[in-house]
């Protein structure tokens, strides 16, 4: 039925029907049949916000994501707090407002995870992995979890081909929500538990029909401390964390300029300044309070230029510059020495990205991206890296069968100083990675997909140089991965609005992981040693109720169970006997999520469970190194109003309603219950 | 006398497997694989392995063998004194019915009576609140001695319980080993984590301890030295490990008389255990890129100071030669395995000529042996 209707449909019908509907075919397959029966109209694009597509479903390669509406509907503060929710995604939490939050995805390390903001990587040369706690989830309209990097669109930069999972965060930008506005002034306040505030200011100007401005600035403040239990043997304690105190501020800029319906300049300007104290880990029979600070100052400016040449031909340009400093004091050091480093890091970056629609069954793709990054700092000889990726990629529709392919080139130059060696070493390292994928519609609802992904993740500044730990003979940590998806979706008349469902089979292999060893008691260094196969399935479902108009009801689910084992050849050195064929640290076999959130017309209430299964802080399954599992429950309830004719919500969360106790890193002791209220207006 | 004792001993072991029975009922949960073993009393000699763990997981503990019947129980400590021993266990030492043990990352002094095994003192070694760091320890005319990262030795009177606060020597960078002869203690200054640590080679300060200071400094017999032991003939034996670059670690021998070093022994020492006239020498390198560590015992005559044996153990007995104890009366040599440095680690004894006599399973980075008679 759908595909008889579907075919005398083009343009604004077909965009609206997929938006509301949800799932369609492809619009060429069964377009160049019927064109000559049918006049042709040109309308201008027009947009729907509300409603939402699940391209989860249909896509080639494994894809979750939250819109702004789901966002704000969580009970979330930060990019971190949010992916937990995703299947195959577990949040690396040290505790407290300020401590380090990184993901992994399908159980690899944080470092395989790269952060893309607007398109563009946000990177981090020297440690290799982002803390993403820093990215408030207020000025982002939508996160993306890729679990193979990519998605299966043409105009990605070659970066996202290198990686093996990538996060890509759509911020709000200059873009007004409201077609007729010209001026906008939003505000949120928030307090919370941990002494936690935040105020928030930000503006959209809409200068003229082509020109867009923006400008938001905020500041978080927090003591960050909270109480928690400490099993010291047959005695539990009872403790606080200390040092604990975060400041951030953050500003954001941003400028779209559309030339012509084919061209748009968009332009964002990034910075953010924080400062905190590092509590480090709870030390049995240690009450010495961490007096550890920390430094951030970050600071990006970029640009995406997206325009088409010809009909048949579009581009997009990219340009950044980032710029970041850390400083880490340690007034109080065991060595008596005051410890005061400084790191400044800096990257240039700029990529070309070319698509050729030959015709509506096939097209062609090309990227080119050249990045430079370097690093300053007492502690380092001044590395350099080099980055040349180019991507070459074919997409193609025949029927009802897609296929994507893709090969990258990866010429990695780098320049630096190796301490063991005593000299200037000049590494190149020439990669070529191949991607592909192959998409079936078996029936209307029903979509499956089979993908093969190479990539790698290039060792840190840190992994190479830092003094004593750096070793310059690593190899980058090389990943295959395999995934067979099928999605379901079906939109209905009735009280269901819609139901979908993903499920995602995957196989991941790693061989050279990179892993720190010591070599003396304090003297420790990393080598590649480890292979590590995961096997895996990810559930993925939401259901949507439409009781009445003003009664609605939506529910979704994640359930992941994986197999992530140690399989070093017995061949190789540091041969792990006792760990062989067993899961690997900090990785538990089953995780899953559920969200479910109730609309009474302004009125939503939302539920979030986290649950995360048991698992090991080593490879050796002893009970010393067994954490439990747990699961923790957040509620928040928001309600929008008009305030002298602003529009305006408010919403009171409450998180970790049973107050569980828990540990997701060891020894890193997570808060109990908390409250948090936050007012946002909007004109 | 022999009988009230035997009676006593009895009396304890029934009142401790009650215990070792309700240990089992709480400990042995079906869910979790377990390799703690219930606890037996030392009916006559023991061994008590003191394991490091991982720095900042708080899983370093003892692991206790009874020799007799050949019974290895894990987490000792913990199971003995109902909390954990805590972070990054260094260094331990038995005086008379006395156990102490180096917490390096808990910043403890812990302090235990074998005879009952209760804690008689936890110390926190910390300076001006700053934790100190420790890592090894000495007993010197009633008086301990403990080497600590924040430059000082810590000395601690064991008069008054304990009860006194303790007094602190400065002393170089980074001190590490820790040794008395001839009245003097000598402490090795590694000058490890110090960012010079690459040009500047350490030194040996000599402490009077009836003064508590620092008498002389001597330099130039080594670089990043770490482990000090000393012989019967008033030679210091001097691990110096190198810069893990250009210089490579030897074995100096260090004439406490003349201050001289009289010889050195290039190889890739790691430590050094002498009983009588014999000493053992674990000798390895962590070769790049791999930092495999291939490591065998070598055996010396300390009067003579000249090698018996290059190759007294082979290294194709170990994964990770981590640790190198000799049991005073027999004479075995007591190895520990630290296998990937993350997995339990292996006692493996051999006997004096090197013949592999048995095996324990320990805990995580197994560091140093001790052996205890009741």
């Amino acid at each position: 039925m759908i595909k008889y209707l579907l075919n005398g449909l083009i343009g604004v019908v077909f965009l609206w029907f997929n938006a509301t509907t949800g799932f369609a075919k492809n619009p060429f397959q069964n377009q160049n049949k019927e064109i000559d029966s049918l006049r042709v109209y040109e309308v201008e694009p027009i947009e729907i916000l509300e409603k939402k597509t699940n391209d989860e479903v249909k896509s080639l390669y494994p894809v979750q994501k939250f819109d702004q509406k789901e966002i704000e509907e969580l009970s979330v503060i930060n990019v971190a707090e949010a992916v937990k929710y995703m299947p195959g995604v577990m949040l690396k939490d040290y505790g407290g407002i300020g401590g380090l939050k990184t993901i992994s995805v399908r159980s690899l390390s944080a470092s395989h995870t790269a952060v893309f903001i607007d398109g563009i990587k946000y990177s981090n040369t020297q440690i290799g992995q982002i803390d993403l706690g820093r990215f408030s989830t207020d000025r982002i309209s939508k996160i993306e979890v890729l679990s193979s990097g990519i998605s299966a669109d043409l105009n990605l930069p070659a970066q996202a081909y290198l990686t093996t999972s990538s996060l890509y965060l759509q911020t709000q930008g200059a873009k007004l929500s409201g077609l007729n506005q010209t001026l906008t002034v939003d505000s949120k306040l928030s307090f919370g538990s941990f002494g936690y505030q935040k105020i928030q200011l930000g503006s959209k100007w809409k200068a003229s029909k082509a020109l867009m401005l923006s400008l938001s600035a905020d500041q978080m403040d927090a003591h960050g401390e909270y109480g928690y239990y400490f099993q010291n043997g047959s005695v539990l304690e009872n403790h606080r964390r200390k040092n604990t105190d975060v400041r951030a501020t953050s500003f954001e800029s941003d400028l779209r300029l559309s030339v012509s319906d084919q061209s748009t300049l968009n332009v964002k300007g990034y910075g953010y300044f924080s400062e905190r104290g590092l509590p480090g880990s709870k030390i049995a029979n240690n009450d010495i309070p961490s007096q550890e600070r920390l430094w951030n100052h970050d600071a990006f400016l970029q640009s995406t230029w997206m325009s088409k040449a010809f009909n048949t031909l579009d581009y997009v340009l990219r340009a950044k510059y980032s710029y970041n400093f850390t400083r880490y004091l340690n007034p109080a050091h065991y060595s008596g020495d005051i410890i005061h480093n400084r790191y400044t890091e800096h990257e240039g970056y700029s990529s070309i990205n070319l698509n050729y629609h030959i015709n509506p069954y096939l097209s062609l793709s090309s990227s080119t991206d050249l990045a430079w990054s370097t690093l300053f700092s007492e502690r380092f000889d001044h590395p350099e890296r080099l980055s040349l990726l180019t991507v070459l990629a074919v997409k193609t529709y025949y029927g009802d069968v897609e296929l994507n392919a893709n090969i990258l080139w990866s010429n990695i130059d780098e320049k630096g100083f190796s301490e063991f060696y005593d000299k200037a070493i000049d590494l190149k390292r020439n990669d070529v990675l191949p991607t592909f994928s192959l998409g079936y519609w078996i029936f209307n609802e029903l979509h499956a997909s089979v993908s093969f992904k190479k990539s790698l993740r290039l060792p840190s500044f840190n992994e190479m140089y830092y003094p004593t730990f750096g070793n310059t003979d690593l190899r980058p940590e090389y990943t295959t991965q395999y995934n067979l998806g099928l999605g379901y979706q079906n939109g209905f008349k009735g009280i269901i609005e819609s139901v979908s469902m993903k499920i995602d089979v995957f196989r991941l292999n790693i061989r050279d992981k990179i892993i720190a060893i010591p070599r003396g008691a304090f003297n420790w260094s990393v080598v590649n040693k480890n292979r590590v196969e995961t096997t895996g399935i990810e559930l993925n479902g939401e259901i949507k109720i439409d009781v009445n108009r003003s009664f609605k009801l939506a529910v979704s689910g994640g359930f992941t169970y994986q197999e992530a084992l140690e399989k070093t050849p017995s061949t190789a050195l540091f041969y792990q006997a006792s760990t062989y064929g067993k899961q690997i640290a900090y990785t538990p076999k089953v995780t899953s999520s559920m969200i479910a959130s109730l609309y009474y017309d302004e009125l939503s209430l939302s539920w979030q469970m986290a649950y995360v299964g048991s698992r090991y802080i080593s490879g050796e399954q002893i009970i010393q190194n067994h954490m439990p599992q747990y699961s923790t429950h957040d509620f928040n309830v928001i309600y929008h109003f008009k305030l002298f004719s602003i529009k305006s919500s408010i919403k009171g969360e409450l998180n970790n309603a049973f107050d569980k106790r828990y540990e997701v890193i060891k020894n890193y002791p997570m808060s109990g219950r908390s409250f948090r209220i936050s007012l946002s207006v909007h004109s | 006398m022999k009988k009230s004792t035997f009676a006593k001993k009895t009396s304890l072991i029934g009142l401790l497997s009650i215990l070792l029975i309700s240990t089992c009922f709480v400990g042995c949960d079906d869910d979790c694989p377990t390799q703690t073993e219930c606890p037996t009393f030392p009916t006559t000699r023991s061994a008590f392995v003191l394991n490091e763990g991982i720095f900042q997981v708080n899983n370093s503990t003892l692991t206790h063998i009874n020799l007799d019947l050949g019974v290895v129980t894990q987490n000792y400590f913990e199971q003995r004194i109902k909390r954990l021993l805590g972070d990054t266990g260094n260094d331990m030492m038995i005086v008379g019915d006395i156990m102490y043990i180096v917490v390096n990352n808990s910043n403890r002094l812990e302090i235990v009576d074998l005879k009952t095994w209760t804690s008689i003192k936890s110390i926190e070694m910390s300076k001006d609140n700053v934790g100190s760091s420790p890592r090894e320890i000495i007993e010197h005319d009633g008086k301990v001695f403990v080497t600590n990262f924040n430059g000082y030795v810590a000395v601690i009177d064991s008069v008054n319980n304990f009860q006194n606060p303790i007094d602190w020597v400065k002393v170089g960078t980074q001190p590490e080993g820790i040794v008395s002869l001839n009245k003097k203690i000598y402490v090795a200054n590694s000058n490890y984590e110090s960012t010079t640590f690459t040009t500047n080679p350490g030194s040996i300060s000599i402490i009077d301890p009836s003064t508590l200071s620092v008498e002389e400094t001597i330099n130039n017999v080594g670089h990043n030295i770490s482990g000090l032991t000393r012989d019967a003939y008033g030679d210091l034996y001097i691990i110096s490990r190198g810069n893990y670059s250009d210089i490579s670690p030897g074995l100096v021998v260090f004439n406490s008389t003349s201050k001289t070093s009289d010889t050195t022994f290039d190889m890739g020492a790691q430590l050094i255990r002498i009983n009588g006239d014999e000493g053992f020498i674990s000798v390895g390198a962590y070769e790049p890129p791999t930092y495999a560590f291939v490591a065998k015992v070598v055996k010396l005559d300390v009067k003579a100071d000249t090698l018996v044996s290059d190759e007294l153990i082979a290294s194709s007995n170990f994964q990770t030669l981590y640790g190198l104890d000799i049991e005073p009366e027999s004479g075995d040599i007591y190895c520990t395995d630290a296998r990937d440095y993350s997995v339990s680690g292996d006692v493996i004894v051999f006997d004096k000529n090197g013949q592999k006599k048995s095996m324990f399973k320990t805990g995580i980075n197994p560091t140093k042996v001790l052996f205890f008679s009741n």
